[in-house]
């Protein structure tokens, strides 16, 4: 087991395969070796590692993804698809998406990574300029013209 | 909903009591309550309600708060009431109730509230999400670290970066300057060239940026605006643009069309297409200049008392004919400026050849410009090559003896002209193709041979021997510093122009590969096999065979999606990547003899029923299209370029033919504005560059005239083999009636080529009269300076967008927007 302290000082002792989905604390264990002491995460609050180690805890016993997937990225056709079970687990908040995005990379971990930058593009796609203000409290600072400057930079892209 | 989700979430938080392993997913919002109020820090006794109110209680309560939940200053009037009303007492007491809420620990606020809301009506919900869900949305894009705005970027479509682009300035800034989700959107899309291409590109915008700091001619052509502050975009979206807006008009769009008859019924042996004007030269002597918009005949070059073979354009025309002068000419005005003689029989290819960076001759690292003057190379059937000053618009004019049929032999000129540079002997046949880039210049023989010559002293570095049979084609890959050589024997073979040696072999076509063109990924060499072969240049290796044609390939052009080839019958266009056939651009053609495109036209010249026509598809779709296609113009100095290979040189006169353009009319409309766009401009624009496919390049010079077995074999349609002795004069003759100078002709033709002498002038003349006349000469070294295209936006004072953002924003906590 291991034991993890979050910013707000709440203590959490999880398995060792679960906080491992975690390349940050998976280097952290393998650098110290087995011991009690807590490892801390200065960047993460309870509210937030709790959601996290609930997805590490359902993707425990899955294949951590290799080195060879990460650098076939690029060049893999970009796909938003999200899994069944992590679509529903990523229906949070903004606010909270948010901060599984920013813990996810802090910890280190890549597919709860991916589900969130997703999660946010998909936010975006298929809607107007103004829906995507609207929907994360965006104000519009273009001036006119630059609006009309940009619309018509931007026309060639319209149905691809 | 959400914002009661999250309430939910922070009540849950877990205490190390059960930390251990996973912690649940949902709870009942029982046990949630249950939980809390067990806690050990838990609040103090709370003053307020129970946490399980009377239904009459929560009944009053809501309708106060529908509509205008906040407003709960309006005291109603102090009317002292004999029986205390529920509001008037609540409200009295709500300054109260909020000092001690504000009083209590986090979780205890959450419980709290949640137990309000369970109580609560549907408005009062509604009301309340309407103020939470601002509250909790997040500018992702502009909060999060750069590195993962990126990830988050490279999800979207071109279609939702352009809305998302819309948003605000922080979003048009991230998504036009990040460069790596440019670059993985055009690897994505099969549209990353590789090679030298994206960063000669890139270097050119933003040395047209540079030294255009002001210039924002776009914006005031196609939006009535003020200049704007807006950064500019990086170069790879502007790369990323060009190529899908060109794709998708040649591949899903109905181009216009518009045909007129040219030239009467002769060959047309070369074909340049440049700055919006189509230029023609024919086996009639002559030179036409059309409107691509109209087809009508803008000027008739005339002057020529031979077929002409030859064509290139840099800034003023430059000829080769078979009556074994080279001309210049001035295309505002029409006029024969220069006449140099000097060749003893036809001159069948030429290139113009511009300053350009290349790597010092001795070694190192250091780079110089080469030639230091704008040069002429040509090469004759007399085995020789020449190089001449091209002359600049101030020179003098010159003739030379015999320049208008009178006063002498053209070919006893040189020693007076004072243009004539050089002559490089060593070919023991007839000079049919050349290539130049630089200082370094190669030239293809009917001797089987290729040369490789220093254009500076006149030295022959290499003779490339290999080949079994003729060479007809050659073409440059300066930054590989290769050569490769298409050959009567079949095969392509690529040579180091360094050390001379053969690097690879191409086999596969079973004749005569007569034209050869170059992009940075690809090798296209066509042959009398009826078939086109697409090569990777670096390994050799075959990628597609493009077969469909039923007679020798007789013109193609390519670029990295698409390969127009002609044939007898039919003009059809190819997809580069795949191999596949694309469609059929004309069919039931006697011939086509010449195709070029750019990265909007395409014109072809064909023959049916004894008559030769200009064909122009024009890709560029309506009005809008037009603008901006114009707008993306800056990718076809990329294409350009690509060609070209030298993105470096544009201040080797680039811009400024804004003159020339005017006299002719709508053909430069607006392309005064274009020249010297894209920084190397003069770079990009020449070569392919009109012709936005990258290809041509190498091309140039490369044409055939000449009686090849394989002009022969054309018109039977049949075979395809060229080889056989079969086609005398007498079946040339049965196959094109309609050309008696051909059929007369044909066995001289036949037979001064075969020993490549001299010939006289009136034999010489007659030589090549003969239609089909294979290879066009695409000369391409034609548009020089166009820079077309300057950069859409206008430029920002340092054209470094900055992107504001808080880069580490880790927990910034929940603050109300407005």
């Amino acid at each position: 087991m291991v034991n993890l302290v979050t910013s707000d000082n709440e203590s959490f002792t999880v398995e060792k395969a679960v906080a491992s989905r975690s390349v940050l604390i998976k280097n952290m264990l393998e650098d110290v070796g087995e011991s009690d002491q807590p490892i801390p995460l200065p960047n993460v609050t309870a509210s937030v590692l709790k959601k996290v180690l609930e997805y590490c805890d359902h993707h425990k016993n899955e294949p951590m993804p290799t080195s060879e997937d990460l650098a076939a990225e690029d060049t893999r056709k970009r796909t938003t698809d999200i899994g069944e079970w992590d679509q529903k687990f990523i229906q949070v908040d903004q606010e909270m998406l948010f901060e599984i995005i920013l813990a996810a990379n802090y910890l280190d971990i890549k597919p709860l990574l991916d589900v969130g930058c997703k999660t946010v593009a998909n936010m975006i796609k298929g809607k107007t300029p103004e829906e995507i203000r609207k929907l994360f409290n965006i104000v519009n600072d273009f001036t006119p013209e630059e609006e009309a400057q940009i619309k018509k930079e931007n026309e060639w892209a319209e149905d691809r | 909903m959400e914002g009661v989700e999250s309430s939910e979430n922070i009540i849950m938080t877990p205490g190390a009591q059960h930390g251990r392993s996973p912690p649940p997913r949902k709870k009942q919002r029982a046990s949630a309550v249950e939980q809390h109020t067990s806690r050990s820090n838990a609040a103090p006794p709370s003053p307020l309600p129970s946490p399980h109110p009377s239904p009459s209680a929560s009944v009053l309560w809501a309708p106060n708060h529908t509509g205008a939940s906040e407003d709960f200053t309006p005291a109603p009037p102090a009317v002292p009431p004999i029986q205390p009303d529920l509001s008037v007492t609540t409200l009295l007491t709500l300054p109260n109730l909020i000092t001690h809420y504000n009083a209590l620990p986090v979780q205890l606020q959450s419980h709290l509230l949640i137990n309000f809301l369970r109580h609560s009506p549907l408005p009062v919900l509604r009301t309340l999400h309407s103020i939470l869900t601002p509250t909790l949305a997040r500018d992702f894009l502009t909060l999060l670290p750069p590195e993962l705005t990126s990830v988050i970027l490279s999800y979207l479509s071109p279609s939702a970066l352009f809305a998302a682009s819309c948003v605000s300035r922080a979003w048009r800034a991230m998504i036009d300057s990040d460069p790596a989700l440019w670059r993985s959107l055009l690897r994505r899309t099969s549209t990353w060239f590789g090679g030298t291409s994206e960063a000669a590109f890139t270097e050119r915008v933003y040395n047209y940026r540079a030294r255009h700091p002001l210039r924002n001619p776009r914006l005031s052509r196609y939006v009535d605006s003020k200049p704007t502050n807006l950064p500019l975009p990086h170069p790879y979206k502007l790369l990323f643009k060009s190529r899908h807006t060109v794709l998708h008009r040649w591949m899903h769009t109905p181009p216009k069309r518009l045909t007129f008859a040219a030239h009467g019924n002769s060959v047309v042996t070369c074909l340049l297409f440049s700055r919006r004007r189509i230029i023609s030269a024919s086996d009639d002597h002559s030179i036409h200049i059309y409107s691509p918009f109209t087809g009508e005949q803008i000027r008739v070059l005339e002057g020529h008392t031979g077929g002409v073979w030859a064509l290139a354009y840099h800034d003023t025309l430059v000829s080769g004919s078979t009556d074994r002068t080279v001309r210049i000419w001035d295309l505002g005005t029409g006029k024969n400026t220069h006449v140099f003689g000097g060749h003893t029989s036809t001159v069948r290819c030429l290139a113009v050849v511009r300053p350009t960076w290349v790597d010092s001759p001795n070694g190192g690292a250091t780079k110089e410009k080469w030639p230091k003057r704008t040069l002429i190379v040509t090469g004759s059937r007399d085995n020789t090559l020449r190089v001449w000053r091209l002359p600049s618009k101030d020179d003098p004019e010159y003739r030379c003896f015999g320049a208008d049929g009178v006063g002498g032999d053209p070919a006893d000129d040189t020693s007076e002209n004072p243009y004539h540079l050089r002559l490089l002997e060593g070919h023991t046949n007839a000079v049919r193709a050349l290539a130049a880039h630089g200082r370094t210049l190669v030239s293809g023989s009917y001797d089987s041979t290729v040369r490789v010559w220093d254009i500076v002293t006149g030295e022959c570095k290499w003779e490339l021997t290999g080949h079994a049979a003729k060479v007809y084609s050659v073409v440059l890959d300066p930054p590989h510093k290769q050569v490769c050589s298409g050959s009567m024997d079949g095969t392509v073979r690529i040579w180091s122009t360094q050390t001379g040696e053969a690097i690879h072999v191409l086999t596969g076509h079973t004749s005569l590969v007569g034209l050869l063109s170059l992009s940075s990924t690809s090798l296209v060499s066509a042959a009398a096999d009826s078939t086109l072969r697409i090569w990777d240049p670096h390994t050799g290796a075959l990628q597609h065979t493009l077969s469909a044609h039923t007679g020798a390939i007789t013109c193609f052009q390519h670029d990295e999606f698409k390969v127009l080839s002609g044939s007898d019958g039919t003009l059809k266009m190819w997809d580069t990547r795949d191999g596949s056939l694309v469609k059929d651009l004309l069919t039931g053609v006697t011939g086509v003899w010449q195709v070029v495109f750019d990265e909007r036209f395409c014109v072809a010249a064909s023959n049916r029923q004894e008559t030769t026509y200009i064909e122009v598809w024009d890709f560029g779709g309506d009005e809008a299209a037009e603008a901006d296609i114009e707008a993306a113009k800056i990718g076809q100095d990329d294409t350009a370029s690509e060609s070209e290979y030298d993105g470096e040189d544009g201040d080797v006169d680039d811009y400024g033919d804004d003159d020339r353009m005017m006299d002719l009319g709508d053909a430069g409309e607006g392309e005064g504005d274009d020249a010297g766009a894209g920084g190397g401009a003069g770079a990009g624009a020449d070569g392919g560059a009109d012709a936005g496919g990258s290809t041509r390049v190498k091309q140039e010079v490369v044409d055939d005239a000449g009686p090849s077995s394989w002009l022969a074999s054309f018109p039977s349609g049949s075979s395809g083999l060229p080889m056989a002795p079969a086609w005398g004069p007498s079946r040339l003759h049965h196959q094109h009636p309609h050309h008696p100078k051909l059929a007369v002709k044909v066995e001289d033709t036949l037979g001064l080529l075969g020993t490549g002498a001299s010939a006289s002038a009136s034999a010489s003349m007659s030589t090549p009269r003969v239609p089909f006349g294979g290879f066009g000469v695409l000369a391409e070294q034609q548009q020089q300076q166009a820079g077309e295209a300057p950069p859409p936006l206008p430029p920002a004072a340092d054209g470094t967008p900055t992107r504001p953002r808080q880069r580490s924003a880790i927990n910034p906590r929940g603050r109300w927007k407005t």
